[in-house]
């Protein structure tokens, strides 16, 4: 077996028209290069097929919210096509207007930057109190904390519906905060802690001899350091939140207090008929902030925040 | 402007780890005092316990005659520059050195006006708006400096602050941190494990072995009067020979026995180290300077001298390092390991009577010299150090 690497591997992800033909050709000349070229074809097909798998869904719900209810009764192959024969933004306007869509998404909002807020406060705290204190039992501590993150959601609905029923709690939005910090301390506490664990200790010291309390150095230094750990941990809390459907659907109970996912499922019910168009158009509707957060936090999410601050 | 005591400190760590031993050294405001020694001989741990981030497990830290024992960090008035200088990445260099004052709610103006005279003094009047991230070491350094003296603070605190540096920039930053600090005028405590800097910069140099402290003193008489073999060896470059040798009195003359050579003990040695006479019939530690021994090619007129034969030769132009070899026992004392080798090496002879020991002399380039020649050692007795073989003590009164 000769030593050529495996063809997957040798390629190289390049825009096409970015690698000058001349070159390109050169590249896949003799034996090993059509057996290279064959590699890339087989590669970006590949790509290609899961591309498809993946976005197709997305794509069938953009196309679905942008039909008509009429047209969508008559269902694929009737008055549209693969394509619907003309586009109409009936089913947003329906959702905002008959079916009062700003109410639930407001309630989601309120509830999703709430347990944000709550979470990187608590979390930031909890994790540079693991990360610098010495703690008797922190590595236990921190083990457990982790567990605690990834109990089953389902096994929490029932004792937690009980509590709340107790205290008076069900069929109000903000209780669901203190249920989604259930989840989303956890993760971010460990994120956060193993983030403060890595920044070095000289900079905290020298922010204490500067005149800085505990408290200041962990608001003006470890924190704006540790901006990337700090976006990541607050994006998946809100999404977190925003995206919950069992809490909400066993502890809400009137329409007024619904949370976003939860409307969309009562949305499209009628007595003979789901209308997922309307269910659809939801749908594109609530997942536009988690996409808006993600292109942010891309941008921000930049490594290489504490070069320079050390030597090298 | 203070002055900066410490009183029998001692720091025990957790592990029962004695880091430091009974430390008691006085700062006096203005000076310039440097903290040497080998790694792990807790220069830096005291140094921290002078700035409030390490506990004090006994003792007493007075800065400007407070005590500071239970004094969190930013309640001493002192300024610290940190080896990796622990400059705040998310800041500007104008934020960064200006952090402290923000920090004790000065107005903006004054501040600014701090900052600038800062970035004036140390030449980074054209960088106060980058981040750290894009400066060399050289400029980070001096960013690390600017942070500190911005402050006017009662104390500079520098720990190991040019190790990072590249040769060239270390030399020229030793000269602008004395230059500075003399200028301003603050106590400084600066720890170093590179004896030309202590010996360059230092006011006084204490000397720091296992936590506990071997000398204070001047930088010069650090070099000619070593309190003990761990600073005789410690300081100084190339280090001083150490032979083992005996004491004998002959015809109402003292000598010292090296191998099968004597070497006549001047009387102004005496009078400066009457103790000496008391060790007749016993062996001493006897230590000479590279520079105090000269090399000739046949034997003068003078019963001091040892036969040798030259190991290797390094010219640094304006001088040549001479390695020889001459029967004795050599004596190396812990903290005299070369580089890479075990520092907590007690003291070590070695040779017997048959091996011969390594020595070095500088000497004038125009001394023709060549490798594996048998050559003659002058030592310049007036030069000679004695010490104590059991205590590592310099013999004196």
């Amino acid at each position: 077996m000769d030593s050529v690497p495996a063809p997957t591997t040798s390629v190289t992800p390049v825009t096409p028209g970015a690698v000058p033909v001349a070159v390109a050709v050169g590249r896949w000349r003799g034996p090993r290069g059509r057996r290279r070229f064959a590699g890339q074809v087989f590669f970006y097909l590949g790509v290609l097929i899961v591309l498809l798998i993946a976005l197709f869904p997305f794509f069938w719900i953009l196309r679905t919210s942008l039909e008509s209810n009429a047209e969508f009764v008559q269902g694929v192959g009737g008055a549209n096509g693969f394509l619907p024969s003309h586009l109409t933004f009936s089913s947003y306007i329906d959702d905002f207007t008959q079916l009062h869509f700003l109410t639930p998404l407001l309630n989601s909002a309120i509830v999703a930057l709430g347990t944000t807020a709550v979470t990187i406060v608590v979390a930031s705290l909890a994790g540079y109190a693991l990360a610098r204190l010495p703690i008797r039992g922190g590595g236990a501590t921190l083990t457990f904390i982790l567990l605690a993150g990834f109990f089953p959601v389902l096994a929490m609905v029932g004792p937690l519906f009980l509590l709340y029923r107790d205290l008076g709690l069900l069929d109000n939005i903000y209780p669901l905060i203190i249920t989604y910090l259930v989840y989303t301390l956890p993760l971010s506490t460990w994120l956060l802690r193993n983030f403060f664990a890595q920044i070095p200790k000289e900079l905290e010291e020298a922010a204490l001899v500067d005149g800085a309390t505990r408290l200041q150095t962990l608001r003006k230094v470890v924190i704006p350091v540790s901006v990337p750990a700090v976006f990541t941990a607050g994006i998946l809390s809100f999404i977190l939140a925003w995206n919950d459907f069992a809490f909400a659907l066993s502890f809400l109970d009137s329409p007024s207090k619904f949370t976003a996912p939860l409307a969309i499922v009562v949305f499209g019910q009628s007595q003979y008929q789901t209308f997922f168009n309307r269910i659809d158009a939801a749908v594109v509707v609530i997942t536009i902030p988690i996409a808006i957060l993600v292109l942010i936090a891309q941008r921000r999410i930049v490594s290489g925040l504490t070069a320079g601050s050390l030597k090298g | 402007m203070a002055t900066i005591e410490l009183d029998k400190v001692t720091k025990v760590y957790a592990n029962k780890n004695q880091a430091v031993s009974g430390l008691s050294l006085d700062v006096a405001d203005g000076e310039f005092m440097v903290l040497v020694g080998p790694s792990g001989c807790g220069k830096t741990t005291a140094l921290r316990m002078v700035a409030g981030l390490e506990e004090i497990s006994g003792g007493t830290v007075r800065i400007g005659g407070k005590v500071v024992n239970d004094l969190s960090p930013k309640d001493r008035d002192v300024a610290m520059v940190f080896q990796n200088y622990a400059l705040y990445p998310h800041m500007t260099v104008a934020e960064n050195i200006g952090f402290s004052l923000k920090l004790r709610h000065l107005d903006k103006a004054e501040i600014n006006r701090r900052v600038k005279e800062a970035g004036q003094t140390l030449g980074l009047e054209g960088m106060l708006n980058v981040k750290p991230a894009s400066l060399s070491g050289g400029q980070r350094q001096r960013v690390a400096m600017g942070r500190a003296l911005v402050r006017e603070p009662a104390a500079f605190l520098m720990d190991e602050p040019l190790s990072n540096l590249d040769a060239k920039l270390r030399v020229q930053m030793r000269a602008e941190v004395s230059r500075i600090q003399r200028r301003l005028g603050v106590a400084t405590l600066y720890v170093t494990h590179d004896q030309t800097e202590a010996m360059t910069m230092g006011d006084r140099v204490a000397v720091l072995a296992h936590g506990v402290l071997q000398q204070c003193e001047p930088p010069q008489v650090l070099y000619d009067h070593p309190a003990n073999l761990f600073v005789a060896a410690f300081i100084g470059s190339p280090a001083m020979n150490i032979y083992q040798g005996e004491i004998a009195g002959d015809s109402g003359q003292l000598t010292v026995r090296l191998g099968d050579h004597r070497i006549v003990i001047p009387p102004t040695q005496l009078e400066a180290r009457p103790a000496l006479a008391s060790y007749q019939g016993r062996q001493v530690a006897m230590g000479i300077r590279p520079e105090h021994v000269a090399i000739g090619h046949e034997l003068p007129d003078n019963p001091s001298v040892i036969p040798a034969e030259i190991d290797l030769l390094e010219s640094l132009g304006a001088e040549v390092i001479v390695h020889f070899r001459i029967k004795a026992d050599h004596i190396r004392p812990e903290g005299a390991a070369a580089e890479g080798e075990d520092q907590t090496l007690p003291i070590a002879i070695s040779g017997g009577s048959d091996k011969t020991a390594p020595g070095v002399a500088r000497v004038d380039p125009r001394v023709q010299l060549k490798v594996g020649e048998d050559v003659t050692l002058v030592p310049d007795t007036e030069h000679l150090q004695f010490f104590d073989l059991d205590t590592g003590a310099a013999i004196t009164s």
